[in-house]
């Protein structure tokens, strides 16, 4: 009797993992495609040099787009949630850039950390041209690291850093109105002083270190007692490593609420349950961010149905329309501040998001094998022009 | 190392060399992609590339010359692909003094591993395949980016004294007007890149 061969399984997507981004017939869905197919099928498919030459050129001109849409975007919908549609005043945006410091032989010596910058209350002016950088985006997050690097030499070097190796970053918006009144804005011979490094733990996983000090993480009630609303926006930098593990998942691409939907993204961090509830309803349907028409393709309603960890959260996939921008796809995600805490920073909570990134299965991980044997991950790299930012630490002279 | 990164590795090293060389005043010729043809254009060099071996229109051999190889981006893409050896020849010695120091960093770098030889010279003349270790007759595929008089001569030299089979890439923008003057060279294969920008006629002997 035959034995019939082993047929692998090869998940039969009805949508392609870019496709919110690229249609179907363009390059980058092409590859991608490819890609999956022959991991599943466990057989290296050879992938054509011509067509990452083509999907280079558009997934820079898609980063442009979305480069181009974030700063106004995010402006209109800081003055829509925090201003109550009107313009705010003292709006402070900070930003936060996610680094490892690397020491003589290139080894950790402190990974994941949060390196804040406070840039004002009119950092608008900042967002013009990519000045050789992929994205608006990467060039703020060059520029504000060398200064950092510049600015703190001596006391990394006294730590043995020789390197700074930036790894994400991201945008804070908050009232200045709060910040006083939260205690993070001090009045010291009367000038206002800003205690950044606090803040900081209250907006996002500090790891325990930030910028040059070890720093406590607030417990839920001190959290509670000073964390203030806020947005947040920003363009992925590690897109291709979060396209990386998708291609690679085992579930296939059914909708727009399982391929990639946040390569643009804004977050809306309300005080309340019910101010979440309020603001993910309000984005539910399709809406305008002053010149900007909504229009929603996905929404995954945490809030009524918490994900079984208890995580409730508001992940909504819009198409954005303006007559001064080409559209795009951005995604709006809306959390109450417990739900934040919970999520990003407390390490005890079952959703904490450090905990997600260990877990993977065996054939998950012969899967991630097969991408780098296959060399899909450097392609992929390729594709997306992922250059490392790296800072050299300057010898004390 | 797989051959297309291999092929973005020399993307990368032509990109970093261009700005140092040029900075230094050194030239590599005109790069302008704003819809004008050149020679160097990566995007219309290795469509070609992949379209010509997976259609058995060249098989990596040797030996290859660029005729006029400028700053021998084409040599490159012919080691990558396993042809061997390549020579370059070239008139100007700016644009070999930019080829030999970007194929050196390659070379280097572990990019290109193969055979790249690299002289100054008149391609329609002996001495330049002398100079380079290679027979006028030895020679399996002769690449070129258009200039029509050296062209015809050099056309001429492959009906006269080339053994059958020998081969001559032409890269330009070509139509039904304007197409190489081959001296009776015969046509086999035309590509035209995806941009429809550039043309690659390919003649046998």
């Amino acid at each position: 009797m035959h034995k019939m061969p082993d047929m692998p399984y090869v998940p039969n997507d009805s949508m392609n993992i870019m496709g919110l981004y690229f249609p179907q017939s363009s390059a980058t869905p092409r590859i991608l495609s490819q890609m999956r197919k022959a991991i599943f099928a466990g057989q290296k498919a050879d992938i054509s040099a011509s067509e990452v030459l083509e999907s280079q050129k558009e997934i820079a001109e898609m980063r442009k787009t979305i480069d181009g849409v974030t700063p106004e975007f995010s402006q209109h919908l800081n003055n829509t949630v925090l201003g109550d549609g009107n313009k705010v005043d003292s709006l402070r945006t900070i930003f936060l850039t996610y680094a490892d410091y690397l020491g003589p032989d290139r080894e950790v010596i402190r990974g994941d950390v949060v390196i804040p910058r406070d840039l004002g209350t009119h950092p608008w002016s900042m967002y013009r041209g990519e000045q050789g950088y992929d994205s608006v985006d990467t060039k703020i997050t060059a520029e504000e690291s060398q200064q950092y690097v510049r600015e703190n030499g001596g006391a990394l070097r006294d730590m043995g850093i020789e390197n700074v190796f930036i790894k994400t970053s991201s945008f804070f918006y908050v009232r200045d109105e709060d910040l006083r009144k939260q205690g993070f804005i001090n009045s010291v011979n009367s000038e206002d002083v800003l205690d950044l490094d606090t803040l900081v733990t209250y907006l996002a996983d500090s790891h325990g270190f930030v910028g040059l000090q070890e720093m406590q993480k607030p417990t839920e009630e001190e959290y509670m007692r000073r964390a203030m609303p806020f947005n947040a926006s920003r363009q992925k930098q590690t897109v291709e490593q979060k396209v990386g593990r998708k291609i690679r998942q085992y579930r296939s691409f059914r909708n727009d609420g399982d391929v990639i939907s946040d390569w643009g993204a804004n977050r809306i961090v309300p005080l309340t349950e019910d101010n979440a509830i309020y603001w993910g309803t309000q984005f539910r349907g399709n809406t305008t961010v002053c010149k900007f028409a909504t229009e929603v393709l996905h929404v995954d309603d945490y809030y009524t149905n918490p994900k079984p960890n208890g995580f409730k959260n508001y992940n909504t996939t819009m198409l954005i329309t303006s007559p001064r921008h080409k559209s795009t796809i951005r995604e709006l995600q809306v959390r109450d501040l417990l739900q934040h805490f919970n999520s990003e920073i407390n390490e005890k909570s079952p959703y904490y998001h450090g905990k997600f990134r260990e877990r993977q299965g065996e054939s998950s991980k012969k899967r991630q094998r097969l991408m780098e044997e296959f060399e899909y991950d450097d392609i992929l790299k390729l594709m997306f022009d992922a250059r490392e930012l790296e800072f050299p630490v300057t010898p004390k002279k | 190392m797989d051959k297309l990164i291999r092929l973005f590795g020399i993307i990368e090293t032509y990109g970093i060399s261009r700005a140092k060389l040029e900075s230094r005043g050194i030239g590599f010729g005109p790069t302008e992609e704003n819809g004008f043809w050149t020679t160097s254009q990566w995007k219309h060099i290795i469509p070609f590339f992949e379209w010509a071996v997976k259609n058995d229109v060249i098989y990596p051999s040797g030996p290859v010359v660029d005729a006029g190889s400028g700053t021998g981006e084409p040599s490159t893409v012919f080691d990558a692909y396993g042809f061997s050896p390549v020579v370059n020849i070239e008139l100007s010695g700016e644009l070999i003094e930019a080829a030999n120091e970007t194929i050196g960093t390659l070379v280097s770098g572990g990019i290109v591993d193969g055979d790249i030889r690299t002289v100054q010279g008149d391609f329609t003349q002996d001495a330049a395949y002398e100079a380079a270790g290679v027979a006028f007759t030895d020679v399996m595929y002769f690449y070129h980016g258009i200039n029509q008089e050296p062209l015809k001569t050099l056309a001429e030299r492959i009906k006269e004294e080339s053994p059958e089979g020998t081969k001559l890439i032409v890269h330009g923008m070509f139509d039904d007007i304007f197409s190489p003057d081959v001296g009776g060279l015969t046509l086999e294969h035309k590509f035209r890149t995806p941009d429809l920008m550039a043309d690659f006629y390919v003649y046998g002997k």
